[in-house]
């Protein structure tokens, strides 16, 4: 039961659905912030999470990035 | 919803589909067969009208190539998404968009030309798309033991704004020195009168076709590299919907218009030397896997203000130049003096660039 701070901004597809994909599949790992800044991986995380699982917490966009908060699904 | 209009299922497959009617299109209009877009022929087409290489068959200063990119542009800009940054191992990209055309002109065409070929019967392509295919698939191994060009970072609008304003540049050579009927130059440009580089479509067409292209790409994300990556590396069949789209679209067009040739031999700006037409585009795919997007994506990143995406692109025009100097292009007879040596060479090279960049988990 832990929450997993990622920080992928800057980095570039297929990287930032990578971080996600990687935590997600972590046992003990139960709620997801990560921050990123490339527009393509809103998309790809977004259409992952559920199938994974998980269900987007939050979305908040501020200063060029964007912070999205992910729970597990019981 | 604005943004998932396009994002969604139906917005890829109808982008997937509208980027191919524009296509065949041009094609109709005046581009050559199989080729109504294709970044690889008309990047290395800019370089002969450049002048960087002198091969006479193959200049024009194909005006689609600064469209994609400023549709994109217009569309970031439109949407909130045009972020200015650079610094992501700007000298592995040059090389990277190096490799990529040096193996997609062995094959002749970058991925979108591969699925047009396909589309209009040539069954070349197939090889090509499965030499495609695994290129990418060696690229997602080395994603999977860390590899990463590592973070860019956000830059002023100034840097952003380079490469648009470079196409803006472009097209104004192309408007200043106009095409002469007959003549291989005009000004400081060269011209092809005949051959591929002679066939295009109106100007305004070709203008208007990229900027649509380049805005509907931008919105839904389209990459064929992208496609064949996220199958394999997340089981992710999103992007493959808008390829999918593009090639039945792009061969039911061609169906009514007559155009579909089933096939190997005699088809147009092609070869049947099946060998390097998969190793070609496998040089390619891994160099577009390693470098984040197929060659239509990384100008649109450059529209979106990504500097690394655009020397990405100026890599590849360098290497065009080098390819018909060197020997390395292939044409309808076959592959170069030394492209099978120059496909070596870059899968060598993209070992090194492969390995060097893969960095242990944080």
């Amino acid at each position: 039961m832990s929450k997993k701070i990622i920080d992928v901004c800057g980095l570039a597809c297929p990287e930032p659905l990578i971080a996600f994909t990687k935590a997600a599949k972590t046992a003990d790992v139960t709620e997801m912030e990560i921050s990123f800044d490339c527009a393509a991986a809103k998309d790809s995380i977004t259409r992952s999470a559920a199938p994974m699982g998980w269900k987007i917490a939050s979305i908040v966009e501020e200063h060029n990035q964007t912070v999205m908060n992910l729970v597990k699904v019981p | 919803m604005q943004h998932r209009r396009f994002t969604g299922t139906f917005g890829i497959a109808a982008s997937g589909a509208l980027m191919a009617a524009l296509a065949v299109g041009l094609q109709h209009l005046g581009n050559p067969a199989n080729m109504g877009l294709c970044v690889a022929c008309f990047e290395r087409d800019i370089a002969g009208a450049l002048g960087l290489h002198r091969t006479e068959i193959v200049q024009y200063l194909r005006p689609e190539i600064p469209a994609l990119l400023l549709g994109s542009f217009i569309a970031s800009l439109s949407f909130g998404e045009f972020k200015p940054r650079a610094g992501s191992s700007p000298l592995t990209r040059f090389i990277l968009g190096m490799c990529a055309m040096i193996g997609a002109l062995v094959f002749l065409g970058c991925p979108w030309r591969a699925l047009l070929r396909l589309a209009g019967g040539d069954l070349n392509a197939v090889t090509g798309l499965a030499g495609l295919v695994t290129g990418i698939g060696v690229g997602t191994l080395f994603f999977r033991k860390g590899y990463s060009l590592g973070r860019n970072t956000p830059q002023r609008a100034g840097a952003g704004l380079v490469m648009p304003v470079l196409m803006l540049g472009t097209l104004a050579l192309l408007l200043i020195f106009p095409q002469i009927a007959g003549e291989g130059k005009s000004g400081v440009l060269f011209y092809s009168v005949k051959g591929p580089g002679s066939m295009h479509a109106p100007l305004l067409y070709s203008l208007g076709g990229g900027l649509a292209v380049g805005f509907l790409a931008q919105r839904s994300r389209f990459c064929t590299m992208g496609a064949f990556r996220d199958l394999l590396m997340f089981r992710h069949a999103h992007l493959l919907i808008g390829v999918a789209s593009f090639v039945a679209a792009a061969f039911a067009l061609n169906l009514m218009l007559g155009k579909v040739n089933v096939g190997f031999a005699g088809q147009p700006v092609a070869h049947s030397a099946h060998l390097w037409n998969f190793l070609g585009m496998m040089t390619a795919g891994w160099a577009f896997a390693l470098a984040g997007g197929c060659p239509g994506r990384q100008i649109f990143m450059a529209g979106e203000g990504d500097a690394d995406a655009g020397l990405f692109m100026i890599g590849m025009i360098v290497a065009a130049a080098f390819a018909h100097n060197f020997g390395l292009a292939s044409s309808p007879a076959g592959i170069g003096a030394y492209g099978d040596a120059a496909v070596y060479v870059c899968l060598i090279v993209l070992l090194g660039l492969s390995l060097a960049h893969v960095r242990k988990a944080s």
